[in-house]
């Protein structure tokens, strides 16, 4: 399913004094399966952005189409909307309640009209697919699991309603390493294997350089670069003047080059940069 | 909805209200609690408007603001002044099957509307024009000299500090919840009272969960610094009365003392 957005503007608290731009004629084209990362500043957007693609917020101007389906519409139930696109919010573990983790997986298909089958089904898929062992864990209730379960049950709650479009806001923030690897490998696999169109914001340039296929840069409201990894992150000037850095791998690189090292500075994943260096390395023991 | 709750908001002006010494302010308002109660007819509360006029404009809080602060007691308010109009003996004046409306009816209900604006509003007033801190240090200085509450004085006022404190943040936490919830699928606008009521535990477990885990937090924190109340704690910035504050007291005695006067002028309706 794709996203068309348009010249969307919206303003927090209009006519008051307290009046504030978050997002200033932002326009952009999603594909049906594409894998986009979305950084920027704290405060630049991307959450009230992220809101409006399941019309928990309406633009003050312009339209969001889903499908060829204007989202901004009154006409069509946020029901509907639901089934379309999924968002995981910062957190997610905080918004658990059920007394069971199967309950709370169910709370969200239950809504909007699945069937028994069709929830016990989706239920234990989506469970499955967190990397989650769905036997050990559905009766459990959901505040004795650990942080890193819950965030993984929460996120099984979007995932049960299957939607088309999976919206994560920080999804791996505040876990561990492993877990971090764990989630965010999760997802890509539903981009690659489900073909789940996915929206990733992240303040981790790393997490976005290593599973994006295209990066939304969002400064002060508004969406100054979309494009390849490899072109966002080839300036690290230009991010830097919006507090925004490049990926580790990417640093280390330009380290290299400062200090006098022939290095290509382009690749930019932490994996990239390793090759980078142990072929340079290798050339030099070859010529030896 | 959940934006309108004023309070506990402070409304920074720094106007001449905002700088009175929050004892006074809270004394005041209390004198004028008892006032309100004390007038019994509609001059009484005329006069009334008028003195909170004159300090809702020294307080330069907008007026819009203020009136917001009545929006979710309108409910309670119309409740009051329909039980009153319908349910008192009298003299009938208007008559319609088993409703009547009675003269000590009509007059007890406009009384009552009265006195709950006035007082809703007026003690609204004190809680924007105070900062929280400011209002706590006010009332805890106020509790050491009741014998009664004398001990505890600092302990509750700093639960009541924390109380209000905790107000913003759980109203957010509120709101980030139910977008969550609304996100899957949640409907909190539909349906009979019962489904409304139940379609609010998703919302509340979560934000009990979630205020529980805070106020451990917190407590921790002021362990880790170790934190004590009771006697013996001195702090940064001591109360001191000022000459605005006598100037104050003086106008509130005489304003009260207004007040107190109209019980002596007649007024009749009828």
């Amino acid at each position: 399913m794709s996203i068309e957005v348009r010249n969307l503007y919206h303003t927090y608290a209009q006519g008051t004094v307290f009046s504030f731009d978050a997002l200033k004629d932002v326009s952009f084209d999603v594909g049906a399966h594409d894998f986009i990362g979305i950084i920027g500043h704290t405060g630049s957007g991307k959450s009230t952005l992220i809101q409006h693609i399941n019309r928990l917020l309406l633009p003050t101007k312009g339209t969001i189409v889903v499908n060829g389906k204007d989202i901004t519409s009154k006409d069509l139930p946020m029901k509907e909307i639901c089934k379309r696109v999924g968002i995981v919010f910062q957190y997610p573990e905080q918004q658990l309640f059920e007394e069971t983790v199967y309950k709370d997986v169910a709370f969200g298909p239950k809504n909007i009209g699945f069937s028994e089958e069709e929830i016990e089904k989706n239920v234990k898929e989506s469970i499955e697919l967190v990397g989650l062992d769905y036997e050990a864990v559905k009766d459990q209730s959901p505040f004795d699991l650990s942080g890193g379960q819950k965030r993984r049950v929460a996120i099984a709650g979007v995932l049960a309603m299957k939607p088309k479009i999976l919206i994560l806001d920080e999804p791996a923030s505040g876990l561990d390493p492993m877990g971090r690897e764990e989630i965010l490998k999760s997802i890509k696999k539903l981009n690659a294997e489900v073909g789940i169109c996915i929206l990733l914001v992240s303040h981790n340039m790393d997490d976005v350089a290593d599973y994006a296929d295209k990066v939304m840069v969002f400064n002060k409201g508004e969406l100054v670069m979309y494009d390849t990894p490899a072109k966002v992150f080839a300036d690290s000037a230009f991010l830097e003047g919006m507090s925004l850095s490049v990926p580790q791998g990417k640093k280390v690189l330009e380290m290299l080059r400062d200090k006098g090292m022939d290095v290509d500075t382009a690749p930019y994943t932490s994996a990239g940069a390793i090759e980078e260096i142990l072929s340079k390395f290798k050339a030099k023991a070859d010529k030896a | 909805m959940i934006k309108d709750i004023t309070i506990g908001q402070f409304y920074p002006t720094n106007s001449v209200i905002h700088r009175l010494d929050p004892r006074t302010k809270i004394n005041a308002t209390f004198l004028y609690i008892i006032f309100l109660f004390i007038i019994n007819n509609l001059w009484g509360y005329l006069a009334a408007l008028v003195f909170l006029s004159i300090v809702t404009l020294l307080s330069k809080i907008p007026v819009k603001y203020l009136l917001r602060g009545l929006k979710p007691l309108i409910f309670i308010i119309l409740l009051t002044v329909v039980l009153n109009m319908f349910w008192t003996q009298g003299n009938v004046i208007w008559q319609l099957w088993i409703f009547k409306i009675t003269d000590t009816g009509l007059t007890n209900a406009i009384n009552m509307g009265f006195r709950l604006i006035l007082l809703v509003t007026g003690t609204s007033i004190m809680t924007l024009s105070t900062s929280t801190i400011a209002l706590t240090d006010g009332m805890e200085s106020l509790m050491k000299k009741i014998p009664l509450v004398k001990r505890g004085a600092h302990e509750l006022s700093m639960m009541m500090s924390i109380a209000l404190r905790f107000i913003p943040t759980l109203t957010d936490e509120t709101d980030r919840i139910m977008k969550a919830q609304k996100s899957r699928g949640a409907d909190f606008e539909s349906g009979n009272i019962i489904s409304r009521a139940k379609s609010l535990i998703p919302i509340l477990v979560p934000l009990f969960v979630s205020a529980f885990q805070r106020a451990n937090e917190l407590a921790m924190a002021m362990e880790a610094r170790c934190y004590q109340g009771g006697n013996n704690r001195t702090r940064m910035k001591e109360l001191k009365y000022e000459k605005i504050d006598a100037v104050a007291y003086v106008l509130i005695v005489l304003a009260m003392g207004a007040l107190f006067a109209t019980r002596y002028l007649a007024f009749s309706w009828f």
